[in-house]
């Protein structure tokens, strides 16, 4: 048969093709050079006890979408901060991901005076910039002042201020930097540790002619680049990948006295969606697999023995799921109001709030839409949360018999045999429920919502919507009824940091954002303790603060939690010196004690 | 062209505009990012000013400066995000482009003159599968295939030695990438070129003067290839500019699918962050190729054809 002959030769060819080109890529690859430290180390370089492995190897990561910006003062997104924040640029101090804590980074240590509003910070001995450059406090100051012009739309700015006002940095020596701030503030040392430093040397002309912004874009020559973190770029491919090699002169050592980091290459790979990620984690070209889906935990799980990587179940992420109802009792332009007054009435009723919580059966959800994987959720703190986390919060557990008696309480009677209540003036018990149609989980958790409230008479419509156009309804025209998404909560996860949610004159207060006065005595109570949470300099008395501000939330139920699920994620078995945390980047975030086991090779060969 | 292009900005923006939100509401959702810096970037961006002035100063720029505006989430000017991804774009658009052609004349010729053979009925079922199969499912079949038998890259462009490679290995290893990316988009076009060939070369053979030639005793050979074939193939040759306007707008699926880093890539990610400028820009580049892309086929049809005048 003439027909069967083209496609065999054909396809014979097609495999020698294929053999030439997987051969060029085995010999075309780097040999294994040696590392040579041939900077000096700094005077006082800090000792890494954490730290001991060995040199070498390329670790490659494949992660959704692009960085945007490469001037680490503007990026705002997590394609970009996840390779600027931490690899590449670093703070005075350094955030401990996985112990939750602050610990000395190119600051070696700090005083504050007694009232807590002077800071001195001492500077690390002979750091030296990537290109070589000696670092000293005029780079800090120098720093400030670029996130303190209004000219910059630098993310940390409004952070660096207390009331509105800035604090005042000085320089009291090369290696001293004292910071006056004009009221206490709890969190300043982990608002320190998210100022990234920039090199003065580099980038002063270019802030002194007005175009800091134009700074530093994808755009620019990695080489260019200066830093101070254990990685520096060297090549970034739009849509391919972002290359990071070990910085020359970085200022850590490890528990040998050896200079980290220890990879020569880290790789962020660029892919179009999560699928892509997974199926490049399944074949081999990538060393993590980030977060791991919880549909596809147990099949991976059957490979991990054979492919050689393990999962590790980091527990209740710290990002929340949670519904809550419109409270705002607002009118727009046209006197309308946002919500039919009537059913305003039932969602200020706590009553109706807690029957909802109660009728929720939040281990059902975890049954199904979490693959059995997650933990209930009642406030809008996880146990992710080490230092912030209360335990004793009023939980309304699924019982909804006890809903049902709340809403017989209230008057919600069916009147008229259709299986939905009706509140007293003869309104269906019924509202809308949005969510974010991109999130599949949390459209599954809607439903499962919907389904509990039938259960006990209400009538509850899910209705996935677009995540823009739900974001203009919580922020702009304040439209809905109730609406179930969630936060993820920034690193560190102070709640000083995300103070808007919780004061009822903030913009994220999501149930009335941006009241005048507070409407509710519990809000008002919220919000004076919310003054301490900010502005208490010690610790245990932000904590009992924070406790309080979270039992209040619990017993009031504005916002009703759900269900999280545990974040997994998967690592290569030759990928050491990992430390797993909840809080992002899960896995990289101690990237310079990050190693490769010897002998095994190069990374994923094809 | 000038007002067709002016019409598609007209549309886009306005399509842009009646989404909800603009590029800023992720931002405002982002409760560490304080209201006070969201608003200044919405005046630095201009996200304050009603549509219709946005709109008349974009234009005023791109006529009167030739400056399509500033990317958003880039903060560069458009051009400079666009133009590295378009050459990607055409690479793919090229390759697929040469399988499609490539394929689909010399198999369109052998299932005409071997009418009714197994070759024929080989050329029409491979025919038959790429008009049917989905690009998108297609892309993600071939994607699978790549991941289990570990043959081909999962997408990208290049491969991660590529630094390291010598100039003739960086070429196969863009090829090896762009192998699976091409079939997919060159299958379809493929696919309808060749059962167009072989349509009009059996319109031909049965034409008289074929059958004058065959009867001056010309070898079969020469038949076909002189006074045949080449008679067939010039209503095709005016289908090659539609091809490549179909190949770009193609382009855009399997590009997202398999992780090319080409233009609708870059176009879809920017219309999902309502990244305003930026995709103007795109959608204006693409059209101005489509718009191209026509124009050639209508040249092609002058050349070709010598019916068809312009005045």
């Amino acid at each position: 048969m003439s027909f069967a002959r083209l496609p065999r030769r054909a396809s014979s060819a097609f495999l020698a093709a294929i053999a030439v080109l997987s051969l060029a890529g085995c010999t075309g690859g780097r040999t294994d050079t040696r590392f040579v430290d041939s900077n000096p180390l700094p005077d006082s370089a800090l000792h890494d006890m954490d730290a001991n492995g060995h040199h070498g190897g390329r670790l490659v990561y494949a992660t959704i979408g692009d960085p945007k910006t490469f001037n680490v003062a503007l990026a705002n997104e997590t394609s970009s901060t996840d390779i600027l924040d931490g690899p590449v640029f670093v703070g005075l101090v350094e955030y401990d991901n996985g112990k939750q804590e602050i610990k000395p980074g190119i600051a070696t240590r700090w005083e504050r005076s007694p009232d807590g509003l002077t800071w001195t910070f001492h500077l690390r001995q002979g750091v030296r910039w990537s290109d070589g450059h000696p670092f000293s406090a005029d780079d800090v100051i120098f720093t400030t002042q670029v996130m303190y012009d209004e000219k910059v739309a630098a993310a940390v700015r409004e952070l660096l201020k207390v009331n509105g006002q800035a604090w005042k940095w000085e320089k009291v020596d090369s290696l001293t930097v004292k910071v006056t701030l004009p009221a206490p503030f709890g969190p300043v040392l982990e608002v320190i540790g998210s100022m990234y430093l920039v090199p003065k040397h580099k980038l002063e002309a270019a802030y002194l002619a007005g175009k800091y912004e134009e700074t530093w874009s994808i755009n620019t020559p990695p080489d260019s680049i200066v830093c101070l973190g254990p990685y520096r770029i060297v090549e970034y491919r739009p849509a391919e990948r972002c290359v990071l090699r070990r910085n020359p002169h970085y200022w850590k050592v490890d528990a040998n006295g050896k200079r980290l980091p220890y990879f020569d290459e880290v790789v962020f790979l660029s892919v179009p969606d999560y699928n892509a990620a997974y199926l490049k984690f399944q074949a081999g070209e990538s060393d993590l697999q980030d977060p791991v889906r919880p549909e596809d935990a147990s099949s991976l799980a059957d490979d991990a023995k054979r492919q050689g990587f393990s999962l590790t179940d980091l527990g209740s992420d710290i990002a929340t799921n949670f519904m809550w109802f419109n409270l705002n009792p607002g009118k727009d332009a046209g006197g309308k109001p946002f919500l039919e007054p009537y059913k305003l009435k039932w969602f200020q009723d706590v009553r109706f709030r807690r029957a909802v919580s109660h009728s929720i059966d939040r281990a059902g959800m975890i049954r199904t839409a979490l693959y059995g994987n997650g933990d209930p959720q009642y406030g809008l703190i996880t146990t992710a949360n080490k230092k912030w986390y209360n335990p004793n919060v009023p939980k309304w557990e699924f019982d909804p018999a006890r809903a049902k008696a709340l809403l017989d309480e209230m008057g919600f009677k069916d009147r008229n045999n259709d299986g939905v209540r009706e509140d007293p003036a003869g309104h269906k018990i019924e509202f809308v429920l949005y969510t974010n149609s991109e999130n599949t989980i949390r459209k599954q958790l809607a439903s499962i919502i919907k389904d509990n409230l039938a259960a006990v008479g209400i009538s509850c419509i899910a209705s996935p919507i677009e995540f823009n156009t739900l974001i203009s309804h919580i922020r702009q025209d304040h439209r809905y009824d109730a609406i179930l998404l969630g936060l993820t909560g920034g690193v560190p996860p102070d709640p000083a940091l995300s103070q808007n949610v919780y004061r009822s004159s903030g913009l994220t207060h999501q149930w009335w954002p941006e009241q005048k006065h507070p409407a509710t005595p519990w809000e008002a109570r919220i919000d004076k303790l919310m003054d301490t949470v900010v502005q208490e300099p010690d610790f245990a008395k932000r904590k009992a603060a924070f406790d309080e501000v979270q039992a209040i939330i619990g017993e009031q139920q504005p916002i009703v939690g759900l269900a999280r699920e545990h974040l997994v994620v998967a690592i290569r078995d030759r990928i050491k010196g990992t430390r797993p945390s909840v809080l992002r980047l899960h896995v990289m975030y101690n990237l310079e004690e990050l190693y490769s086991e010897r002998g095994s090779g190069q990374v994923a060969s094809r | 062209m000038i007002p067709l292009l002016l019409g598609i900005s007209i549309l886009t923006f306005g399509i842009m505009e009646l989404a909800p939100g603009d590029f800023l509401n992720t931002i405002r959702a982002n409760d560490s990012i304080p209201p006070e810096l969201v608003e200044s970037m919405a005046k630095r961006f201009g996200l304050d000013r009603p549509w219709y002035e946005r709109y008349g100063r974009w234009l005023e720029n791109v006529v009167f400066k030739a400056d399509f505006g500033e990317s958003f989430s880039y903060r560069q000017p458009v051009f400079s995000v666009i133009v590295p991804r378009l050459g990607n774009t055409l690479v793919l658009a090229l390759a697929a482009a040469i399988i499609a052609w490539g394929l689909a004349i010399p198999l369109g010729i052998v299932s005409a003159v071997r009418q009714y053979s197994w070759w024929d009925k080989g050329a029409s079922f491979i025919a038959f599968f790429g008009l049917s199969i989905p690009e998108v499912f297609f892309a993600l079949l071939l994607l699978l295939f790549a991941a289990k038998t570990g043959w081909f890259p999962i997408g990208g462009m290049r491969s991660l030695d590529y630094n390291d490679l010598s100039p003739v290995g960086k070429v196969l290893d863009v090829l090896h990438h762009l192998a699976l990316p091409a079939i997919v988009l060159g299958t379809i076009p493929m696919a309808s070129r060749m059962r167009q060939m072989r349509a009009n070369l059996l319109d031909v053979l049965r034409l008289e003067y074929v059958n004058t030639a065959r009867a001056k005793g010309l070898p079969e050979r020469v038949v076909i290839w002189k006074h045949a074939v080449r008679n067939a193939l010039n209503p095709l040759i005016t289908l090659f500019g539609f091809t490549l306007a179909a190949l770009l707008s193609g382009s855009f699926v399997v590009e997202v699918v398999m992780g090319w880093p080409g233009l609708g890539s870059l176009t879809l990610d920017a219309l999902r962050r309502q990244d305003l400028y930026l995709v103007m820009g795109s959608v204006l580049m693409a059209s101005t190729l489509l718009v191209l892309g026509n124009l050639v086929a209508d040249v092609l049809l002058a050349v070709v054809d010598p019916r068809i005048r312009y005045d």
